[in-house]
């Protein structure tokens, strides 16, 4: 590029190729000028640069008091070519820094310095030839004395790799940002699940992280110090790390997880202040691991993925570590946020899916119960006995059709509820009871012991055992007895159904079989999962069903 | 006329006992109602009949376990059902008509005109008839009959593998059950036209297999006129 040699700084595999070169020479990429040019600054001057050694700035942070200020006096020789600004790099994060150039004060912070800051220069001051670089620094931070790192190069080449960092920058934060809000809308969207909170907690500690970072010129405000965006920083790790751990004892679901979060917090506050960041993110790291190796053995749904997950940013943060990788920790992030998304994404498929099928199974039960009441078989016998009670007792024919009407309009009430209360399943045994006295010209009677009526059950369960009664086991008989009892046990409730059905007790058989005892079932299954059980024999004089629920 | 009607509703049997008293009028001797299969076979047992009135569904039982048995009898069998979806079946198992609920005065004065006017047909033609053996039931496929030769009240089956059976209807009874390509050709005669191979100049009919069967004098004419 001729004259135009672009200094690369190279922040991103910078360190393999600092520290040969002694003397600043344009071309050449960015160095930290050794010690041993650096001289301490005091009143007399020493070896007096071009431009007086300045001592007892007022800075805003006080320099550690031994601490001397120290300064550069470098020479330069501008190769003739083509003409372009140039500009010059001072990276100086860990203290203040003044430049001189041909004796002119081309800048002074008095403050914290910055990661990345370059300084431009005309086009005159740029002309081919002799120049002098005048710095003074005094490092804020350290015990130890520390220099910065300084370049020479073209002002387009330096506006330009800042520009791409700040695109890099809001790249990853961007990334994270989406990460958050992908989670935060999921954890709202779906079921509430506290992992996905976590995960979005881990995205916006991210992003903070990135935001924050010094190296970028990205948001760089005058009130926020770099030495402030170190310690921010440090937090948004200790932060991130509970988030994530946080994730993972849920994810995995984690016995006693709450304390587990806990202690692992309390850990994050006490290495904020004893352990460096690095150390403190490698043991976060190992006791996230071992998280999810405890969800990968009790065969945790998510344990795949976090494992996959965890290992692809352990490794990135390794290869960044060693400098294999610019920026091997967010990277490994990412990878991470990317794994979780898919995991999620699975997850989230799996439930709709679970949804519609649940939705599918009540929308079944719902028109079971309908076709259960108003089935063909039910509604064509009734009509034929009502054409018996028009045609004979006309007065009792529409005292009849009252009743059928007032059983369709209870099932259309309660078929598509999960529970009703027992009352209204009570009114629709005893109406159907009216109905079939009717039809059969005989008496049935319904007790009930022990109910409050607030109870809920699921709708048409008793009615089920009151159909499946009257069908099986009054052939020869006018006269009906049904009993409902409700005791508690042991924690448990006992619905308790008996009839003094004959055909039961003749045969021994059941009376629950087919479609009937398959609704039931359903209906159950439906209401409370696993947690009932439902048992029915030949009993003494009857037929005895018990529906016993576990609270 | 002996009617038995099995019907677990007692309303809907009680409006078929007095329909067809109305009906049936001086004609009816005896009209008894069986609430449970069990009872019903019992009745069928001990008491001669004329017609069974049967409804399928009877106390979560299926009525087709009487059904099966019941159209082997002497008697013809209605259903009277909710279930018209199983009308073919039940027709195909042998019963004259079969009524759908609700039903009226109407359609039962239907099935009993069907019932004294012989000639007409069942709705839907037989695929079986149910046969005793060795105090077991056997159902026939229809197909399988070459011709039918009554025995007083009773009808033997000759089947085209040269089998034959017993049934407990009368050919009259049986005729309108039976397809239309059954035909009643003598006093004593129904052929299965479907086996048949000529007609003589004997007042004979030929079936594959050699087997000749009588003409009365009256249908021969008309025979003659269709086969020659």
């Amino acid at each position: 590029m001729g004259r135009f040699w672009a200094v690369l700084f190279c922040l991103w595999s910078g360190p393999v190729l600092w520290g040969q070169a002694t003397v600043l020479s344009i071309g050449d990429t960015p160095e930290i000028l050794p010690p041993s040019l650096w001289r301490v600054c005091d009143a007399s001057g020493g070896d007096p640069p071009v431009v007086p050694c300045t001592v007892g700035l007022e800075w805003e942070a006080d320099p550690i008091p031994e601490r001397a200020f120290h300064w550069c006096s470098i020479q330069l020789d501008l190769p003739s070519g083509e003409e372009a600004a140039l500009a010059v790099f001072v990276s100086y994060g860990t203290g203040a820094v003044t430049v001189y150039w041909d004796g002119r004060l081309l800048y002074e912070n008095r403050r914290w310095g910055s990661y990345s800051n370059y300084l431009p220069l005309s086009v005159a001051e740029s002309q081919p030839g002799k120049h002098h670089l005048l710095l003074q620094v005094s490092d804020l931070s350290s015990e130890e004395a520390t220099f910065p790192r300084v370049g020479v190069g073209t002002l387009e080449f330096f506006a330009g790799r800042v520009r791409y960092l700040n695109h890099r920058l809001i790249f990853m934060v961007a990334i994270f940002l989406t990460a958050t809000l992908f989670f935060l809308t999921f954890y709202f969207g779906f079921s509430r699940k506290t992992s996905f909170l976590w995960l979005s907690a881990f995205g916006l500690t991210n992003v903070f992280k990135a935001i924050l970072k010094p190296q970028q010129n990205f948001f760089s405000p005058d009130w926020l110090q770099d030495f402030q965006n170190y310690e921010s920083i440090h937090l948004a790790v200790v932060l991130g790390a509970v988030a994530l751990f946080g994730f993972i004892l849920w994810e995995m679901s984690i016995p006693r997880r709450r304390w587990w979060l806990l202690g692992f917090a309390a850990f994050g506050l006490l290495a904020y202040s004893t352990i460096s960041e690095s150390h403190f993110l490698v043991w976060s790291m190992i006791l996230s691991t071992l998280g999810i190796l405890y969800g990968v053995r009790q065969k945790s749904e998510g344990a795949p993925w976090a494992l996959v997950a965890m290992g692809g940013l352990m490794l990135f943060t390794y290869l960044g570590y060693r400098d294999w990788l610019g920026f091997g920790y967010f990277i490994g992030i990412i990878f991470f946020l990317l794994c979780m998304t898919i995991s999620v994404g699975q997850k989230v498929a799996q439930q709709i899916r679970l949804r519609q099928e649940a939705s599918l199974r009540s929308a079944s039960l719902e028109n079971q119960l309908l076709k259960k009441s108003i089935q063909p078989h039910f509604i064509l016998n009734s009509l034929a006995s009502l054409q018996e009670l028009i045609d004979q007792k006309p007065a009792k024919a529409s005292d009849f059709v009252e009743r059928l009407a007032e059983e369709f309009r209870l099932v259309n009430k309660v078929s598509n509820k999960k529970l009703i209360p027992i009352a209204d399943e009570i009114r629709l045994c005893q109406i159907h009871l009216q109905i079939m006295e009717y039809r059969k010209d005989a008496h049935f009677e319904l007790r009930t012991e022990g109910l409050s009526g607030e109870e809920a059950v699921p709708p048409g369960i008793f009615h089920t055992l009151i159909e499946n009664g009257i069908t099986h086991g009054y052939g020869n008989r006018r006269r009906g007895q049904f009993h409902l009892r409700k005791v508690r046990e042991n924690g448990h409730v006992r619905y308790i159904f008996y009839n003094d059905s004959e055909i039961a007790v003749e045969e021994g058989q059941s009376q629950s079989k087919g479609t009937g005892l398959r609704y039931l079932e359903a209906r159950l299954r439906e209401a409370y999962a696993d947690g009932w059980e439902l048992k029915s024999g030949a009993v003494a004089g009857g037929w005895q069903v018990e529906l016993i629920l576990k609270t | 006329m002996r009617i038995l009607i099995v019907e677990d509703e007692a309303l809907i049997a009680q409006r078929i006992e007095r329909l067809i008293r109305e009906i049936l009028g001086a004609s009816l001797r005896q009209v008894v109602v069986k609430p449970t299969i069990e009872s019903a076979r019992t009745h069928l047992r001990e008491h001669p009949l004329d017609v069974l009135i049967l409804d399928l569904n009877l106390n979560g039982k299926n009525g087709f376990e009487l059904l099966t048995e019941a159209v082997s009898g002497a008697f013809q069998t209605f259903v009277i059902s909710a279930y018209t979806d199983r009308a073919v079946e039940a027709y195909e198992y042998g019963v004259l008509d079969f009524i759908a609920k609700p039903f009226n005065k109407q359609r039962l004065q239907k099935a009993f005109d069907r019932y004294d006017n012989q000639h007409y047909r069942a709705a839907y033609p037989i695929q079986f008839l149910a046969v005793r053996k060795n105090q077991q039931l056997q159902l026939l496929n229809i197909s399988d009959i070459a011709y039918l030769r009554g025995a007083g009240n009773y009808a033997e089956l000759h089947l085209t593998d040269g089998r034959t059976a017993l049934h407990d209807k009368s050919l009259r009874h049986l005729i309108p059950l039976l397809p239309a390509h059954f035909e009643r050709i003598h006093k004593s005669f129904i052929v299965n036209f479907k086996c048949v191979e000529a007609i003589t100049n004997q007042y004979e009919i030929r079936l594959h297999g050699g087997t000749r069967i009588p003409i009365s004098r009256s249908k021969y004419k008309a025979l003659k006129d269709r086969l020659g």
